[in-house]
């Protein structure tokens, strides 16, 4: 019975989807699991992963909470870190992090604010947000990005551990750390919780509720600033609005994991779970040399086919 | 007196004003409006007011639909490929409006039928569809017989334009459900599925119907931007469904559904369509117009939905009058 309760849990879609994905890219391409490939799996995985945490506290949030503007923050920063240069080499890279996570978190204060305080729906003021931040970065490069990648920046993503790379492995760290620490155990993941399941009974407790999903909002925008900064790294070079499939992705691995739009419930693992499941889908159909149109004509019944199976709203007749 | 009341109390009325104002604005920067300005206007931007009718449409039953772009994408590649394959333009186009129709009854289906969240679904569904298009034309390319541009710059009984007649059709259909006992029961559906439910709504029936008339706009959206550039581009119709959104938010029309009509789709897409055309017209360098374009568009929502806070103008109200007294 115990162990039928644990096997209902939600991560459970997303494993055997992520498994089954798996045997059925090693049985189109030879080479599919090999160390290379996962490594490279893990790290844009990893990636997704922390655009999708960001998009998991503001789900989490509640009041209808959606930041669409995860993947404009995201290449932002990705165009923006890497101007940052003081000195030395090592020097600015250490710049590079918190500044990318301030830029993140200006943006992000910006949104908590403009849905909290001016009461703009999150839909439609993450939207706007992500086309002003996109404004933003077309008027300070002049449209023409001219980015160079300094080889400590890349290093996050080459430096190797055994046969895995670094990044994923600190990422998986921080996920569960955070997991633990953050949304489980402090008082403001508490909080966060409580004021996305009920806001009127969070307010009679005493949490000041629109303070809380206003830092939900900044912590997804500093998130999203600091993955940005990840994917110049992985990349190697930056364009305009390369990360803007971040957006929807992240909203998607965040459903895919177990979490309801709804609010109140959630976790940042089923995220990752779910962000495994998205980039294996990706890998399978480019390992495949499909036209880039049937690529995405697949990938799009197959996000139809899991969101069909793993979050039917319940039967109106109860 | 209690008719300026109902006019100012109509939740089109913000974007209505909005529009009246940047299109003065437009008229003191290129000098006077003529008649031609407006036919180039309408003609341009028909299918952007036809995808906000939609999107209206879906949003009133307290839905959303993300993927009208690509449905309008995958209409002019249709167009453009039949074209050239040696349809006539006629056949071609009513062929891609039924494949438009189609991708409506599709999202319809998954949406009512399956209970999935139309959010997540259209952007799914959305994926597929801007998928299909590229895979139909994978490079911007081909072209459309220029006779029907020509039909599209024509009148209708050589007094309505193309352009308008195309948004009329989708009107008219509206203004027709809206008679129907259905237009209340949409309303109803979206203030609250549930009591809406226990009230004998066919909520599946009236999700289905939304969706596939989203679907339409977004065919003809697709023939009036064909018709208009004679081209074909995979991605012509990428930003058209969330632009669409922020027109229908700025026209009132309430994200938490029940509240607004398509009018007010089509002012908040015609008010962001000349703030478009005022910001290419202002002669600014192009790397500040597209940020500058999104302040104004926030500035454009956070007005209209201040201006639709009945809690805040009933504290200016009281301002007021505490200042008479």
């Amino acid at each position: 019975m115990e162990k039928a309760k644990k096997l209902n849990n939600p991560y459970l879609p997303a494993i055997v989807g992520s498994i089954a994905l798996m045997i059925l890219g090693q049985a189109l391409s030879s080479g599919f699991l090999s160390m290379n490939n996962i490594s490279s799996i893990l790290m844009t995985t990893s990636i997704l992963t922390m655009a999708s945490i960001g998009q998991a506290a503001v789900i989490i949030s509640g009041d209808s909470g959606l930041d669409m503007s995860i993947g404009a923050i995201m290449s932002m920063t990705a165009l923006f870190g890497p101007m940052v240069a003081v000195g030395s080499g090592a020097l600015s890279f250490a710049l590079m992090v918190p500044a990318t996570i301030l830029m993140g978190a200006a943006v992000g204060l910006l949104n908590g604010i403009g849905v909290q305080v001016l009461k703009v729906v999150p839909l439609v003021m993450t939207l706007i947000m992500s086309s002003v931040v996109n404004g933003f970065s077309i008027l300070v490069t002049k449209g023409q990005p001219s980015v160079t990648v300094s080889p400590e920046l890349q290093s996050i993503s080459k430096t190797l551990v055994g046969p895995l790379r670094i990044l994923p492995t600190v990422i998986i760290i921080l996920l569960v750390l955070l997991e633990v620490f953050f949304l489980r155990k402090s008082k403001y993941g508490r909080s966060l919780f409580l004021a996305g399941n009920n806001r009127n009974a969070a307010n009679l407790c005493g949490i000041n509720s629109k303070f809380i999903i206003i830092l939900a909002y900044v912590f997804a925008g500093a998130v999203a600033g600091l993955a940005g900064l990840m994917l110049v790294g992985y990349a190697g070079t930056a364009q305009m609005n390369m990360a803007n499939s971040y957006t929807m992705l992240s909203v998607a691995a965040v459903v895919i994991g177990g979490t309801k739009l709804t609010g109140g419930k959630g976790t940042f693992i089923g995220g990752a779970l779910g962000a495994l499941v998205l980039i294996l889908i990706t890998n399978i159909l480019q390992a495949m040399n499909m036209a880039a149109g049937l690529r995405s004509l697949i990938q799009g019944i197959i996000l139809v086919a899991i969101l069909m199976v793993n979050s039917r709203a319940p039967k109106l007749r109860q | 007196m209690t008719k300026v009341k109902k006019v100012m109390g109509w939740s089109a009325f913000p974007s209505l004003l909005l529009f009246l104002i940047f299109l003065g604005i437009n008229g003191i920067i290129t000098g006077g409006l003529s008649l031609s300005f407006f036919r180039s206007f309408i003609a341009t931007n028909a299918a952007a007011i036809c995808v906000a009718i939609g999107v209206t449409a879906t949003i009133l039953v307290a839905g959303t639909d993300i993927s009208l772009g690509s449905i309008v994408s995958l209409v002019n590649v249709v167009i453009v490929t039949l074209c050239e394959k040696g349809f006539s333009v006629t056949a071609a186009v009513l062929i891609a409006v039924g494949c438009a129709i189609l991708c409506g009854m599709l999202n319809g289906f998954i949406i009512g039928v399956m209970r999935v969240n139309p959010l997540l679904t259209t952007f799914a569904t959305s994926t597929a569809f801007a998928g299909i298009a590229l895979w139909i034309l994978p490079y911007p390319g081909g072209s459309i017989d220029f006779s029907f541009a020509d039909w599209y710059s024509s009148n209708l009984l050589g007094v309505i334009p193309m352009p308008i007649v195309m948004i009329l059709v989708l009107v008219i259909i509206w203004i027709i459900v809206m008679s129907m006992p259905a237009g209340l029961q949409l309303f109803a559906l979206g203030k609250d599925v549930k009591k809406a439910y226990a009230s004998g709504v066919n909520v599946v029936a009236l999700r289905f119907f939304v969706h596939t008339f989203a679907g339409l706009a977004a065919g003809i959206a697709g023939v009036c931007i064909s018709a208009n550039t004679c081209a074909g581009s995979p991605s012509i119709g990428a930003t058209m469904s969330m632009n669409s959104i922020a027109a229908a938010v700025i026209g009132g029309v309430s994200l938490n559904g029940g509240i607004g009509n398509i009018w007010g789709g089509i002012f908040g897409a015609a008010f962001l369509s000349i703030l478009i055309s005022i910001v290419v017209s202002a002669n600014l360098s192009s790397f500040v117009q597209s940020f500058i374009q999104g302040l104004i568009l926030l500035i454009g929502v956070v007005f209209s939905i201040i201006a639709a806070d009945k809690e805040l103008k009933a504290k200016i109200k009281s301002i007021f009058k505490g200042g008479v007294k």
